[in-house]
């Protein structure tokens, strides 16, 4: 146990390189390659206290997650630095481990939601005046919200498991894309919910992970939503610069329409 | 009559030169000859109608036998249970509530046939009886020094029972080879008759393989065969360590071809040569006279390749005829077979066409000397058929009852066999056959019909794909064919295989987990399913263990969220959990789970109490001195713990400076402490990573991250073996149920699995998962009763083995 890790490695240091463009080459060369493992009988202070590395000095099949990973654990606050692509990089690619990232970081989400969000309290699938139907069915259903958010989550993770559409981490095929839009429209409606109906909740979580606002970037970034779908109201913990031409009031037009989404 | 008279008039007319008498001559000799013929067809059908009653009234003998054997062998193992679990209840519990000990021990008591145990142990053999009734005496006075004893009560029922077994598998592979020998037709011309070196491997290899059958078979041949020099050492079980009997146990690997077993059978085989000797057309004959040649063709399957040791064998050099050859003769294979023959054949057909056959002569020297030394198929038929009644008198079993424990055997032994039956064709057959009686899955079957010519191999049938990053743990289900998976994305997520197994293996869809258990907020590092409490638990990186309700097998995928499954949260320890594992015995009232954690405890739980679960909780250096011996700020952190089977007060636990300690649950005191740490260098670079132990040996595993794999006794806390097991750290590691495999999972990405009865070689590898940052294999788990193996990787993939 003495030798851990050189993981008291200031996260600071990191971040202020990790920021400014994404390939960082000078600080993570060590003076030996420490294991990028959590032995059995890790502490919870030690674990995953890995130096960050350039993407191009990992050497694995999973090098994009474990980059995206690193990133994250290192500093989450600089949204631009997460969602930018990393040079030399598939743009496809780079939005699917974001996509993965995002359905893992949710389920810390809906679990807490899951503690005030039941039946009673939430008898359907609402966010503002809209009502949403849940498409992981044969046919779409009026799912409660919890309902609709779990079988959300579950089928966007199944999706993105996919052998038939994602059957490869490393080249997205081209028919698969279509996917990225109906999964990023449906895992905004948990946010949505989130921030309508159980706003500390989303607040609390939101000030911790920053996962909505990275959303926001990547969905900004790559185009995975259109704008007028954006409902939630452009104010919190967002940075400035990302947001322009969101357009809050378009979402009266549909107010209490109920979102057949079945694609 | 009348046309036959009709025919040689027109005969007569188109060949004129021809005379009346003579064609007339011509066609009654003609007509003769060929209803002499009929004749002798007529006789040859007979013949072998006859044999073919005959093998089938032995093959339902032995099956009787074997069904009649196996229940007591259940009967035996049920005995032992209740023996165990009344031990277990006697023990005052020294530092519990009174009210704990009351509740372990009703179950016990409330079962009727419990006080008549030990009386019918008795009933097998005089020497246990002492033993028993010693024991019973023991117990009674409460007083843990006994331990030891009741071990030994405990061992000599293993013993007996395989000693049973021994009979049993014995004769059903008399039978077996009998009834496989087609197979052996098509098998045998196929194979290359050996004459150079290459041939002779090839020769040992087969010899080998046929002879690892011996666990279940051949072994006892040498029981049988030379019963005063080894007498008690044969065994099937892995019951003792296996450092105490390495010469019992028949090799895997075609590379200790020097074991005596082995040698005795290739006496064995040398006796049959020459009867085939005679005629090297032997293959080529007619099927019916292979027929005739019965019990010998068996053997001649084998013994064709001529291995070496048949070679170096002067006697069997010598012999041009049988004679001296039948020195080894008495062979069970042979006797029994013959025996079987004289038993049921009345007929005379069969008898009478052997005296032309010149091998009669040898036969009737087998059988009388059979007479001579094998008096006790009839008489041990006798006493155990006693011992039956005596043992379903004495449990108040009812035919329902072994029945039902009979099925359970019959699958669990069928999966034994499948574990074993890697090595040989002929084994795989019988576990065919076996799954075939109790209609296991076809797929299976289909499966040793693919492994009939090879070894068998595990491979690959699953992909499980659904979580987002590594997955740590896999728990199977006891019976079921599902298992629990927790994984670093911090969800538990349950699988069912029974619907994806009807498909085909090549046009599997997507496979979703039944359910996702979401509630941990940081990466799951154990899981254990609790089958009996149709509950699971996982243990997750901060620092709660959550106990989940398995939903109803109904349950669509898709179904409302039930908030109910999630029962309860033990809140405790202070820093990641790392390993969990369920007490391996469920009393009426008590569930025990034990966790180790990076806060440096390991705690119990009672997972059935009403109040507080938490019952106990210690550190490093027991429950009393930690304090005070505690000098330094981080005593070493527990990485991984197992319950010890044999004596299941005890509990394993391994920590990061590699030492591997045995610690009394009741007083929480260190009992012994292992010389584990040979390699470490007080860095995590060399610490146990994963411990497992035997379910009925007295042995520890340990997996290192240095790469190493050692064994420990438990009693002696000695390292007994130590190899380098994998190209990289070694993450996780699994026993076969029937105890024989060990399986390792690594770092390295491979999966390996080990022979740990005999030669301690690897018998299989393959590599499976793919690597994430340094971290690759991270869970292997056999399933306690079917043939399946589940692994976890950090590829976030969970693949299915079969």
């Amino acid at each position: 146990m003495s030798d851990t890790v050189p993981s008291s490695e200031p996260s600071n240091t990191t971040s202020s390189e990790t920021s400014d463009s994404s390939p960082i080459t000078s600080t993570s060369t060590e003076h030996k390659p420490a294991l990028r493992r959590n032995r059995p009988g890790t502490k919870l202070e030690d674990a995953y206290q890995f130096p960050h590395i350039s993407l191009d000095q990992i050497d694995s099949a999973f090098a994009i997650q474990e980059y995206l990973q690193s990133l994250i654990r290192t500093n989450k606050e600089n949204i631009d630095a997460l969602v930018e692509l990393p040079p030399g990089q598939d743009k496809e690619t780079w939005q699917y481990e974001h996509l993965r990232q995002l359905c893992l970081e949710l389920n810390y989400l809906v679990i807490q939601l899951e503690a005030e969000c039941n039946r009673q309290t939430c008898p359907d699938m609402k966010a503002n005046e809209w009502q949403y139907l849940c498409a992981a069915h044969q046919t779409p259903m009026t799912c409660c919200a919890i309902d609709y958010i779990v079988h959300t989550l579950d089928g966007a993770t199944t999706l993105l498991n996919s052998q038939k559409y994602f059957s490869s981490r490393i080249t997205i095929p081209e028919t698969s894309l279509k996917h990225y839009q109906s999964i990023a429209r449906r895992l905004y409606r948990i946010f949505a919910h989130a921030w309508f109906h159980h706003r500390e909740i989303f607040e609390a979580f939101e000030n911790e992970n920053m996962l909505y606002a990275r959303f926001l970037k990547l969905s900004d970034r790559y185009e995975l939503m259109a704008k007028n779908l954006l409902i939630i109201p452009y104010n919190n913990n967002v940075n400035d610069d990302n947001q322009d031409t969101h357009n809050n009031e378009s979402s009266e037009l549909f107010k209490t329409t109920p979102v057949d989404d079945t694609e | 009559m009348a046309q036959t008279f009709g025919q040689p008039q027109q005969a007569q007319q188109q060949t004129p030169e021809y005379t009346l008498p003579g064609v007339l001559h011509f066609l009654q000799s003609e007509w003769r000859r060929y209803e002499r013929d009929r004749n002798e067809w007529e006789i040859e059908r007979a013949e072998m109608k006859a044999r073919i009653a005959l093998l089938e009234g032995e093959r339902r003998g032995i099956e009787n036998m074997k069904t009649d054997l196996m229940r007591r062998v259940k009967m035996l193992e049920f005995a032992l249970i209740q023996e165990r679990s009344r031990y277990l209840a006697n023990v005052p519990p020294t530092q519990f509530p009174i009210k704990e000990s009351s509740n372990v021990s009703t179950p016990a008591n409330e079962e009727g046939p419990e006080p008549s145990n030990t009386q019918s142990l008795k009933s097998m053999t005089s020497t246990l009886n002492s033993v028993s009734s010693q024991y019973k005496h023991l117990t009674s006075n409460r007083d843990p020094k006994y331990r030891t004893k009741s071990r030994e009560l405990l061992k000599a029922c293993l013993q007996e029972i395989d000693y049973l077994t021994n009979v049993v598998t014995n004769t059903s592979s008399a039978s077996n080879r009998v009834s496989t020998y087609p197979t052996g037709l098509d098998g045998i011309p196929s194979h290359p008759i050996p004459n150079g070196l290459d041939g002779n491997n090839n020769a040992t290899r087969k010899l080998n393989s046929r002879n690892s059958v011996i666990f279940v078979g051949d072994n006892n041949n040498v029981y049988n065969r030379i019963p005063p020099k080894k007498p008690g050492s044969f065994s099937i079980r892995p019951s003792r360590p296996a450092p105490t009997s390495p010469a019992i146990v028949s090799p895997i690997l075609p590379t200790n071809s020097s074991s005596p077993p082995l040698d005795c059978s290739i006496g064995e085989n040398s006796n049959s040569t020459p009867t085939e000797r005679g005629g090297e057309s032997f293959f080529s004959q007619s099927e019916s006279e292979s027929f005739k040649n019965g019990g010998k063709f068996s053997n001649g399957e084998q013994s064709s390749p001529v291995s070496p040791e048949f070679e170096r064998n002067p006697i069997t050099n010598m012999s041009s005829d049988f004679r001296p050859s039948n020195n080894f003769v008495v062979e069970s294979t042979t006797t029994n077979y013959e025996k079987e023959n004289e038993f049921l054949s009345n007929n005379d057909n069969y008898n009478t066409q052997n005296k032309t056959k010149n091998e009669k002569e040898s036969k009737t020297n087998n059988q009388a000397k059979i007479r001579n030394k094998m008096k006790s198929p009839d008489e041990i038929k006798e006493e155990e058929e006693q011992l039956t009644k005596d043992v379903q008198k004495k449990f108040g079993l009812s035919d329902v009852n072994v029945t039902k424990l009979m099925k359970n055997a019959n699958k669990r032994k069928s999966q034994e066999i499948l574990e074993i039956n890697n090595s040989d064709p002929q084994l795989d057959e019988l576990s065919f056959n076996v799954e075939e009686e109790e209609n296991i899955p076809k797929s299976e079957i289909d499966k040793t019909q693919e492994n009939d010519t090879d070894r068998k191999m595990w491979r690959q049938r699953f992909t499980l794909r659904s979580h987002l990053d590594t997955v740590r743990s896999l728990s199977w289900h006891r019976t079921e064919l599902m298992f629990l998976s927790g994984s670093e994305d911090g969800t538990v997520k349950l699988w069912d295989l029974k619907g994806p197994l009807i498909h085909k293996p090549t046009s599997i869809p997507d496979i979703e987990p039944c359910i996702t258990y979401r509630g941990h907020t940081a990466a799951v590092n154990s899981v254990v399913m609790a089958s009996e409490q149709k509950r699971c638990y996982s243990a997750s990186m901060d620092a709660t263990i959550r106990v989940w309700n398995l939903p109803s097998s109904k349950r669509d995928p898709y179904g409302p969220f039930d908030p109910s499954l999630n029962l309860t949260t033990y809140i405790g320890h202070t820093d990641a959990i790392w390993d969990l594992r369920l007490f391996p015995m469920r009393s009426q009232n008590t569930q025990l789970l034990a966790s180790a954690s990076a806060d440096g405890k390991v705690k119990i739980w009672d997972t059935e109490a009403g109040g507080s679960p938490l019952k106990c909780s210690w550190g490093y250096y027991g429950i009393n001195n930690e304090e005070s011996v505690n000098g330094d700020d981080r005593p070493p952190v527990p990485t991984s713990i197992d319950f010890v089977h044999s004596d299941l007060k005890k509990i394993a636990v391994s920590y990061q400076n590699s030492i591997i300690k045995l610690f009394d649950i009741e007083s929480e005191q260190c009992v012994l402490t292992f010389k584990s740490d040979l390699t470490y260098d007080n860095t995590p670079a060399t610490q146990i990573n994963r411990i497992i132990v035997h379910p009925t040996m007295s042995l520890i595993f340990s997996a290192h991250e240095d790469k190493y794999i050692r064994f420990f006794d438990i009693n002696s806390g000695k390292c007994t073996f130590s190899m380098l097991a994998h190209l990289d750290s070694i993450t996780s590691l699994d026993i076969d149920p029937s105890g024989m495999i060990l399986l390792s999972g690594g770092h390295d990405s491979s999966i390996r699995l080990w022979d740990i009865v005999s030669t301690r070689q690897c018998v299989q590898e393959f590599v499976s998962h793919r690597r994430k940052s340094d971290e690759g294999v991270l869970s292997v788990q056999y399933h306690p009763s079917l043939p399946w193996i589940a692994s976890g990787g950090a590829d976030s993939v969970v693949k299915i083995y079969c």
